[in-house]
């Protein structure tokens, strides 16, 4: 197995559906392997990156809320750690340190996001980690840009609330902000390609460009931006893996993906095993999604003996909204391609979607098929008992 | 619940922040923490090294010549230095080691919301236990190997005088030029009069540096702690002692196995499931084989006409077990520079969980910390008599290899008393300190009395600890507090928000 470096870049808030705007996101996703129906575990940072670097949902890890912020549990093995442990020096620079977990990096740093000039101390840190680790030792790089959120921070949260018509009423404008802050996401994006391709450290790494969730421009009354509603601009994300020897350029994978699944893809590339003395991951390894796709045609719904197809769950409990929830998910949702559906529980309503003919969620048709409602409801309870149980 | 009324606790003092009327200077901290280094070695007859810079701090400060560690490795070492609580509270267990507890306060912390900067200087595989935790981004983490002389000291002399570093400072730097001393002392220091063994040698190179680390700062108003985590038999090996460890613990493959892996080398792809296999068998050959060596070289050593505490260190250079005799727990315990004049050696026996409180005394912080099991030594150092509090002692839980299961103990200055950590009747020592220092001579059978003694001293410290829930509901208020500091500076509340939402606390 090749140790390969792993880069790990994070564009905070980028939404997949608005990524054809950015001509410097299109470049790189022409270079790599998308995986463009990929499903965070929540709409909110603090749990998503959690979900994704234990390769488990927050039920199980133990954050699953805002105010669950130091609750990571001790029996859980980060993708850090696991690196670290097999000899990858890891170094990252997250948003904020009390959004992830510094257990198995060496250094993990934050900055400032209002004042701080991401490429360069980006760049710097893809310096440093060269300059630091040993000649011959594999690296594990995590960089965290944050600017779409700071922007969304300041044009957004400090002047509207979940229920101001002047936000909600502007939809269009507000899109093609969200698209400028997206544009200077690609800027930086191709600011770090660049040093890495200058610095030949594409040959032997895994490039990994993906978004931890996505954003909102007022589609739903009640949530600015995030954190509020399980929807698709929020829960849907992305991932481009780039590595030619390993992944296909330009292959696009729509099969349904989750968040928690890159943590085992990464695993399983480099060889390395499940340390079995900690919690299960959930995710699921996504390379034989490359390989065989007989294996993994779309299973019919009905069919008897056959399992589910694939199935992601999110959850959220908003900071504000229509019914806040910050210490425990009031929000759960179980998504399959086409199908969504969504029990929020402080009003205890349902909302399904057909999400094949109706991708924007405008049409709830929770009382149409009531056979699909108990099959995703069984579903959500496996899942529930699965994030519960011990290993 | 009525609260009885307490002295108030440094979270209180200093949060009240309209109350603090402590305009005190603020010296700086240095804390130097030499790991395995040995109280014997540093100063008494027993020292051969060359140390003029220590000597002088000795001279010119404050040395305690009996402070005893809590544990002999350095998770739980450093972990009840840093809150000054014994290791049972002080560290918990993380999977297959120790780390500092997450919910405990120490004294790093307590430092920062004081005004202090903190910074620290660490072996990089520290940074993965929980013990740099605190200092945040100020964490120079150095490569394993590193030592004073090849390029650390210039940096730790950099760091210190640099620009980035602000006042007051806190400088925690543990070097471990020690731990490891066969790793190379430089040639010009491998000679007699620097020391009789490796150890002493690499203490005396290690003195030059400490000598220009002590010069680049000024010790009027810098406090400077030197000590250890724990002790180490490596201090008292002879050349030959080194010879067998090294011999013992390395195998050199015999022509025939040399020769075999040359032609298993060879084989062709179709028969790399055959190399796969014999490589399996020739790993467990060779296991088996030093299994066999070790062995012998025990059964050697167990019949060779030497000291009891002789024996003791040649059996652990051979087969590491963990204990609680001395030589893993006495260190050596300095404090100079700011405001400590008193220039003594104190004979009465301390503990390094009194470090910090000392340290808290000498700069002026009010308040007590909670659940605090270390004391202050100022009195001390005033030269007023306290009375000697035993030293809770326990061995390394967190070695894969342990044999005999771990023991836990009291110290006075008189005696050493330990016994299995589970069960009080089993395997009971008591050693008398002043007739039996080199603790040979188990005495336990014969002094039944003291032993329940010891056993009553040691229920009460293992008591006395904070009941386990008002620990818990004291760090969940604090924990919500910077919870909602984090999402205030993400953005997600500000005060109007705040009002808005109905919010648990």
């Amino acid at each position: 197995m090749k140790r390969y470096n792993v880069i790990l870049i994070l564009i905070d808030g980028a939404r997949v559906d608005r990524l054809s705007q950015s001509k410097e996101f299109l470049n790189l996703i022409k270079e790599g392997t998308f995986f463009s129906q990929m499903i965070a575990h929540a709409p909110y940072t603090l749990v998503s990156m959690n979900s994704i670097f234990t390769g488990m949902y927050g039920g199980r890890n133990g954050i699953d809320a805002y105010y669950k912020m130091f609750k990571l549990k001790e029996e859980c093995k980060t993708l850090a750690e696991y690196l670290a442990n097999n000899g990858w020096h890891t170094q990252g620079d997250a948003m904020r340190l009390s959004l992830v977990s510094n257990r198995g990096f060496k250094k993990l740093t934050e900055h400032d996001e209002s004042n701080t000039d991401y490429s360069k101390v980006h760049c710097d840190m893809m310096d440093e980690i060269i300059k630091n680790k040993e000649k011959d030792q594999p690296f594990f790089a995590y960089l965290h840009y944050p600017k779409i959120h700071t922007s969304i921070v300041q044009n957004v949260f400090s002047k509207y609330d979940d229920f101001s018509d002047e936000y909600f009423e502007n939809k269009e404008n507000n899109l093609i902000n969200y698209d400028s802050y997206l544009k200077s996401a690609g800027e930086y994006l191709q600011i770090i390609y660049d040093k890495l391709l200058s610095n030949q450290l594409d040959k032997n790494s895994i490039i990994i460009v993906m978004s931890d969730h996505g954003m909102g421009v007022g589609e739903k009354k009640g949530e600015r931006a995030y954190g509020v509603y399980t929807y698709d601009y929020s829960i849907r994300s992305f991932a481009i893996f780039i590595q030619p020897e390993l992944f296909p350029k330009g292959k696009d994978i729509l099969d349904l993906t989750r968040t928690i699944d890159i943590m085992p893809t990464i695993l399983d590339i480099l060889g390395i095993s499940t340390d079995n003395s900690f919690l299960k991951m959930q995710g699921e390894s996504l390379m034989p999604l490359l390989k065989d796709k007989k294996r993994f045609k779309k299973k019919l719904f009905f069919s008897k003996n056959s399992d589910f197809e694939r199935v992601a769950y999110a959850e959220t409990g908003g900071l504000y909204g229509p019914w806040p929830s910050p210490n425990e998910p009031n929000v759960k949702c179980v998504r399959t391609s086409k199908w969504k559906l969504i029990h929020n529980l402080t009003p205890d309503t349902c909302e399904l979607y057909d999400l094949e003919e109706d991708p924007e969620e405008k049409i709830n048709v929770i009382d149409k098929y009531p056979k699909i409602v108990k099959q995703l409801k069984d579903k959500h309870s496996e899942i529930e008992k699965d994030c519960k149980s011990a290993k | 619940m009525q609260r009885k009324s307490r002295m108030p606790t440094y979270r209180e003092v200093i949060y009240d922040g309209k109350n603090n009327t402590n305009t005190k200077l603020k010296p700086n901290i240095l804390f130097l923490l030499l790991d395995s280094f040995r109280a014997d070695k540093c100063y008494g007859n027993n020292k051969t090294s060359m140390t003029p810079n220590i000597d002088s701090l000795i001279k010119n400060g404050v040395y305690f010549n009996q402070a005893i560690s809590s544990a002999p490795s350095t998770n739980a070492g450093v972990s009840s230095i840093f809150t000054g609580e014994y290791p049972f509270k002080a560290i918990i267990r993380n999977r297959n080691c120790y780390t500092l507890n997450p919910k405990t306060i120490n004294y790093i912390n307590i430092l920062k919301d004081y005004g202090y900067h903190a910074y620290a200087i660490v072996r990089e595989l520290f940074t993965l236990t929980g013990l740099t935790r605190d200092f945040g981004n100020n964490v120079e983490a150095y490569y394993n190997d590193s030592v004073l002389y090849d390029g650390l000291g210039q940096k730790i002399i950099e760091k210190l005088k640099s620009s980035n570093t602000k006042e007051p400072w806190f400088y925690y730097i543990h070097l471990m030029d020690l731990h490891k001393p066969e790793i190379g002392v430089p040639e010009e220091f491998n000679d007699e009069k620097y020391g009789s063994n490796q150890y002493e040698r690499m203490l005396s190179v290690m003195d030059v540096w400490i000598g220009k680390i002590l010069q680049s700062i000024n010790l009027n108003n810098t406090l400077v702690v030197l000590t250890g985590d724990h002790g180490s038999d490596d201090a008292d090996y002879t050349s030959s002692v080194e010879k067998n460890k090294k011999d013992a613990l390395n195998f050199k493959p015999g022509l025939m196995f040399k020769l075999g892996r040359k032609i298993v080398g060879r084989f062709p792809a179709f028969l790399l499931p055959f190399r796969t296999m014999l490589r399996e068998m020739y790993l467990m050959e060779r296991q088996k084989i030093m299994m066999r060596r070790k062995q012998k070289a025990l059964a050697k050593i167990k019949n060779l006409n030497i000291t009891a505490s002789e024996k003791r260190i040649l059996l652990n250079a051979i087969d590491p077990d963990s204990h609680v005799y001395d030589e893993r727990l006495r260190i050596p315990l300095i404090f100079a520079g700011y405001e400590v004049t008193s220039n003594s050696i104190m004979p009465q026996q301390v503990r390094t969980i009194d470090i910090f409180p000392t340290i808290a005394e000498i700069i002026g912080l009010p308040g007590k910390k909670e659940n605090l099991d270390g004391i202050s030594l100022l009195p001390l150092l005033q030269g007023k008599k306290i009375e000697e509090v035993p030293a809770y002692v326990q061995s390394a839980v967190n070695w894969s290899e342990i044999k005999n299961s771990n023991v836990i103990g009291i110290r006075t200055s008189e005696y050493k008393y330990f016994r299995d950590a589970n069960n009080p009747k089993k395997n009971i020592h008591l050693y008398n300190l002043k007739n039996d220092p080199l603790e040979e001579n188990n005495i336990a059978q014969m002094k039944q009395e003291i032993v329940e003694e010891m056993e009553r001293k040691l229920t009460e410290i293992r008591k006395n600890s904070l009941p386990q829930g008002e620990q818990e509901e004291l760090t969940e208020a604090i924990q919500i507090k910077k919870i909602e500091e984090e999402l205030r500076k993400l953005g997600y509340i500000n005060n109007d928000m705040k009002r808005k939402l109905k919010l648990k606390s």
